[in-house]
């Protein structure tokens, strides 16, 4: 039942507004070329999408990043399955709203319209057969440092034209339920581990980092997010000049005014501003998602607990494909019908209900 | 140097859940930094199954892994079995390349229209541009390390009558082939960016090049040999490496 690509299949961004971008998982295996692996800022958003169009997340379709506020989309050549994970945002097909984190059809004439992202930063756009924009070192995901990968390199404009792969699946009309984690993902600190400078901060330092609520402010982008804070700037105790040494992943960089920063999917490789700590790999998704104005606190915990949360993180990634639900809608619904059909290829007769088409 | 800027033992350091790092010595060092180096080279060479990347920096390696796949300690042990097979190395030797080291020759144009800062350079070192130019090509510079950015090297160390500080004030766009200096190091943009360091020349070298394989040429570990060259050179030579009739080359024994 699947598609063939006969014809080219394209998503035309009509208006954006900055910051999307086409990200896949990045290209770990260039840092020692100064190149950091990037991708997608939120990896459990991106595996939703994957998990929902095709049951599946072992394949690295490059999906649309979406920061803040979306855009108006139509495609070309075929219909297009697609749904929309992460934070929150409103969506509409010709003017009628479309839920998140379920998939849909959008055929060549409709119009897809994303607004502003709430409860969250950051929303997906996934397609079936994925954002088929080249390759570069192995990987479809914008590296905006290195001016590579995804369209051009750079961050998408109104008149871009995507192309998009073969598409292997057929399933429409499934939902993903929220990771019940998620109720109380403003409420739970971020779990921390020690980083590169960890050791040059005074015991009192750390204590009080640890203590601090700290807010997220609305500078955030793929390379870091500032956080705010009230009280004595954060400093290393020794004020020797440190030899620039290599950047991780949700490392907290305090910058000159003793503000902290951390350092997200397309930070820098390395870098002379001391790192008080880290965000465990399995909070940096949550962390990602907090949005501005949230206030956070800080736990240390042992690289057992962070490994275990990580495993756990996995776990819940693997099980999405079986965790999708049929979408409970009216079977009446003419819409529906299209929906199912169009894609699939198949007459909606008899028993043929429209929402049994999952693989 | 200092003789006791390499630690006997290598510290092992975890930095979050997936990055381990080891680190040589606690200065930029050019035999610290030509340990890292070979260390880096030995673990590309083990192939540890669950080691996602590596990179050597200025003092160390860092070690990218999936502690899934790879638990810390395992991944401690065998570091640690590489780091007692590590062949010692000669760390009076500052200058003489190791058999397998690549040369580099860097054209560098320190025409005052591609180095806005070397005056200034020269004057806070009380030296005359001539004397800075002389002295910057004189001795053959080690690469720390690609960091930063896309291919930006950095390389060392400068005669020491050749050191100063960063400057006070930052230049917010170096374009790509720029030559800037401090802290006795010599650094090299692939691509635009801000620096605090003075810009002291320019090169044909782009040391990222998307389009080529591979597209970082010169990497930690590498010499480098700098020449002086004039504007007219430069441009020649530019408008040859943009009609792909030039590559940067090594220094011919």
């Amino acid at each position: 039942m699947s598609r063939t690509a006969k014809t080219t299949t394209t998503l035309r961004v009509e208006t954006t507004v900055p910051y999307s971008s086409i990200q896949d998982l990045g290209r770990p295996g260039h840092l020692s070329q100064g190149i950091t692996a990037g991708g997608v800022t939120d990896r459990t958003a991106y595996d939703e999408g994957r998990a929902l169009l095709d049951g599946t997340t072992t394949h690295t379709h490059a999906c649309m990043e979406i920061y803040g506020m979306g855009g108006r989309y139509t495609v070309e050549g075929g219909p297009v399955r697609a749904c929309l994970t992460g934070a929150a945002i409103p969506a509409t097909r010709d003017g009628t709203p479309l839920p998140n984190r379920t998939t849909f059809t959008l055929r060549p004439g409709e119009t897809l319209d994303l607004g502003v992202i709430r409860d969250g930063n950051i929303a997906y756009l996934s397609v079936g057969g994925g954002f088929d924009v080249p390759q570069v070192f192995s990987a479809r995901a914008t590296h905006l440092r290195a001016g590579i990968g995804g369209h051009h390199g750079r961050t998408l404009e109104a008149g871009d034209i995507l192309p998009i792969g073969p598409d292997s699946g057929d399933t429409i009309g499934l939902t993903l339920p929220e990771n019940p984690e998620s109720s109380n993902r403003y409420d739970t600190p971020i779990r921390i581990l020690p980083s590169t400078h960890t050791h040059l901060f005074s015991d009192e330092t750390l204590a009080r980092f640890l203590a601090t609520p700290f807010a997220v402010t609305h500078e955030m982008d793929r390379m870091g997010a500032r956080l705010a804070f009230e009280g004595d700037p954060l400093e290393v105790a020794d004020k020797t000049p440190i030899i620039s040494e290599s950047i991780v992943l949700g490392d907290i960089q305090i910058i000159g005014t003793g503000q902290p920063t951390v350092l997200l999917a397309d930070r820098q490789p390395t870098g002379g501003y001391p790192r008080i700590a880290c965000i465990i790999s399995a909070d940096i998704d949550r962390f990602a998602q907090l949005p501005p104005g949230t206030e956070l606190r800080f736990e240390l915990v042992s690289h057992a607990e962070s490994v275990a949360a990580l495993a756990a993180q996995q776990a819940w990634i693997a099980s999405l494909p079986a965790r999708r639900t049929r979408q409970v809608r009216d079977i009446t619904s003419l819409d529906n019908l299209l929906d199912t059909n169009l894609v699939s290829g198949a007459i909606a007769s008899g028993d043929d209900l429209p929402w049994e088409v999952d693989t | 140097m200092s003789p006791s800027a390499t630690r006997q033992t290598p510290q092992l350091r975890p930095l979050g859940d997936v990055s381990l790092l080891v680190e040589f010595g606690e200065s930029v060092d050019v035999s610290v930094n030509k340990r890292a180096a070979a260390f880096e080279r030995q673990v590309c060479d083990a192939h540890i199954d669950g080691i996602l990347e590596t990179a050597t920096t200025i003092k160390a390696v860092i070690v990218r892994y999936n502690p899934l796949t790879l638990p810390l300690e395992t991944l401690t042990r065998k570091l640690r079995q590489l780091l007692s097979s590590t062949p010692a190395l000669d760390q009076s030797d500052q200058t003489v390349s190791s058999p397998n080291t690549r040369t580099w020759d860097i054209p560098v144009c320190y025409d005052p229209a591609c180095a806005p800062d070397l005056a200034e350079m020269a004057c806070a070192l009380n030296l005359t541009v001539d004397d800075v130019v002389r002295q910057h090509c004189a001795t053959q510079q080690q690469v720390f390390m690609i960091g930063f950015a896309p291919g930006f090297l950095y390389s060392g160390l400068l005669p020491e009558n050749l050191h100063l500080p960063r400057r006070n004030t930052i230049s917010p766009a170096i374009p790509p082939g720029a030559v800037i200096c401090a802290v006795g190091q010599t650094c090299i943009a692939a691509t635009e960016m801000p620096t605090g360091w003075y810009e002291i020349g320019r090169s044909p070298l782009r040391n990222f090049a998307p389009d080529l394989e591979p597209p970082v040429t010169i990497v930690a570990g590498d010499r480098l040999q700098f020449s002086s060259i004039t504007h007219e050179e430069l441009q020649s030579l530019d408008a040859a490496r943009t009609e792909g009739r030039w590559r940067i080359q090594q220094v011919t024994p």
